[in-house]
């Protein structure tokens, strides 16, 4: 009933190297390290059950990467799991200036309320580092609704912080596709 | 002025820059994989048998953990025919946490007559309310605030009972309630609308009221940064709380305690969690256990009044559900009798679960007997779609 145990040694490689990276992810996804853990847990899972079916080992992590995000913006996990307030963090260090640190705290916080496939865009496209093209792929949308995407959370962010249209490089033409 | 998104990019990089220590989950994965295909193999040998127990379809669905999700009686049900529907609830009345936002938490209470009570005079951050004389014990946390405890009347008016606690403080069924502030444990009681302190003790290095049964508070703390894995007691009776932590991880989850006081658990055994009541008199001792359940570790499990039944998150489809247990059987027969693929909002009485589906759908999730019958509802005055949480009743 279990996996061949190449597969066992396989998975459990994987994990060792990339759980991390996927825990950083999920908590950006979630804002919730418990919830985090929970979702990694989850995509995990999924990705071991299709070990085989997946492919490769280099097929497997943006197998994962693509669960986990599709799990985080999922209605189930934000019906159930969405509906508590904001967890209670450990204070963290802010080596620059106490102003810009607040500044980016409010914008992380201001993330955190976006609607969750919006949310899932930045985080894509922002911490992963992905192309529209590539951040299309992985949500399984058009590239127009990931640009869209991105404008409406821009959108938002800049008048919850009261600052004036500028050019972001996203919203400039010819940001990275 | 930098660009947004230059401030985006580093904002989420800041934020895990040092994520808390998780522990490696291949063993749980690999665990729950298995349990998963055994579920799957099982399914499969038993299909044809089974006879649907739904009333309503397509809104929600009871599901076993078979693919596709096909509408199927409970696991312990024994094959038959199909249930009657019982006649639609036209209506549900209950006191409900409605408005939820993720920053500020429950914003308003829906009572059980009709009307909103604002809860701004907590000033946010309200996690779960509980029913009493005179109004409603509510809940919150705040970053900048912290803990606090608030009794809020009919009309919106609100006194803080608990001030700036380390944590949430928990409430007991029969009203206690249990804070830390600072270096000290407190247990105490509302007269009217003054809470009165029974007994404080000097607290632990680390480690909160998670739980309070009315005689035993539960203490627990995040060893690894992730969900409450350390677990202790305080029995305020027995004198000043001297520390007893359980460091093997024995105790992976306390759910909330039953309407009764008791508590449940999930205690760690050699190839996954077992379902167990834990004795808060004996430093949290298991007695009866019911082992191989596909209970997740988390703690939002939902007793029902009479504790027969237990709401708890599942894995079931490869993905996290909610399960219904029925704590009469599990100890002498493990598993699952149904699992919801909607989200619980609380046992409305000994046997009814309100839920709410996906697209919002207020459905009544009725158990007892061999099925589980889910019914559209409708709560007179509640916005469609609204998010709720059911407010327990205390005493």
């Amino acid at each position: 009933m279990g996996h061949h145990p190449t597969v066992e040694r396989e998975f459990r490689d994987f994990v060792a190297a990339r759980s991390v990276a996927l825990q950083r992810t999920a908590y950006l996804l979630t804002g919730d390290w418990a919830l985090a853990e929970d979702l990694v847990q989850t995509a995990l899972l999924k990705t071991y059950l299709a070990w085989q079916r997946v492919g490769g080992i280099a097929a497997v992590e943006p197998y994962a990467r693509k669960v986990m995000v599709n799990t985080a913006t999922s209605w189930w996990r934000r019906r159930w799991r969405g509906e508590r307030p904001t967890a209670e963090m450990p204070e963290r260090p802010h080596p620059d200036g106490a102003e810009q640190w607040l500044e980016r705290d409010r914008v992380w916080q201001l993330v955190k309320t976006l609607p969750a496939g919006q949310r899932a865009v930045l985080v894509l496209r922002f911490y992963e580092d992905l192309t529209e093209v590539e951040t299309a792929r992985l949500l399984g949308v058009s590239v127009g609704t990931v640009k869209r995407q991105t404008s409406r959370a821009f959108g938002s962010l800049r008048k919850r912080l009261g600052m004036a249209e500028t050019a972001d490089a996203m919203t400039r033409e010819g940001g990275r596709q | 002025m930098t660009g947004l998104d230059d401030i985006v990019r580093t904002a989420l990089q800041e934020q895990v820059q040092a994520p808390p220590a998780m522990r490696s989950p291949a063993d749980r994965v690999i665990a729950d994989a298995r349990g998963v295909r055994r579920r799957r193999a099982l399914v499969a040998v038993c299909a044809g048998v089974t006879a649907l127990a739904v009333a309503v379809a397509g809104l929600a669905t009871l599901r076993d953990v078979r693919d596709g999700g096909t509408p199927v009686p409970p696991a312990t049900a024994p094959a038959g025919t199909p249930t009657t529907a019982p006649p639609a609830s036209p209506a549900v009345r209950a006191d409900l946490l409605t408005d939820f936002h993720s920053m500020d938490g429950w914003r308003s209470l829906h009572t059980a007559d009709g009307r909103m009570v604002s809860l701004a005079a907590t000033g946010g951050g309200v996690d779960t309310a509980y029913r009493t004389a005179g109004g409603w014990l509510v809940v919150a946390y705040m970053p900048q605030a912290r803990g606090s405890l608030w009794l809020v009347r009919p009309d919106g008016s609100a006194d803080r009972l608990v001030d700036r606690a380390d944590t949430k403080p928990a409430v007991a069924p029969d009203g206690g309630i249990a804070w830390r502030k600072g270096d000290r444990l407190y247990v105490g009681h509302l007269a009217g609308a003054t809470l009165v302190v029974d007994r404080s003790t000097p607290a632990p290095a680390r480690g909160s009221p998670i739980a309070y049964t009315g005689t035993a508070v539960v203490l627990g703390y995040s060893e690894t940064g992730g969900g409450i894995d350390r677990h202790d007691v305080w029995l305020p009776a027995n004198g000043d709380y001297s520390p007893s932590w359980d460091t093997t991880g024995r105790v992976t989850t306390v759910y909330q305690p039953a309407p009764d006081g008791s508590l449940l658990g999930l205690v760690r055994n050699g190839s996954g969690e077992c379902l167990t009541k834990l004795d808060p008199a004996a430093n949290l001792r298991p007695s009866r256990t019911a082992c191989g359940l596909p209970l997740r570790i988390d703690p939002y499990g939902l007793v029902s009044p009479g504790a027969r039944w237990l709401a708890a998150p599942v894995f079931a489809d490869e993905e996290t559900r909610f399960g219904i247990i029925d704590l009469d059987r599990v100890y002498d027969h493990p598993a699952v009798a149904a699992t919801l693929d909607v989200g619980p909002a609380g046992w409305l009485d000994a046997t009814t679960l309100l839920v709410r589906s996906g697209d919002g759908t207020l459905m009544t999730a009725r158990v007892g007997g061999p099925t589980v019958t889910l019914t559209p509802v409708t709560v007179p005055g509640l916005a469609p779609g609204a998010s709720i949480q059911v407010v327990r009743r205390l005493g």
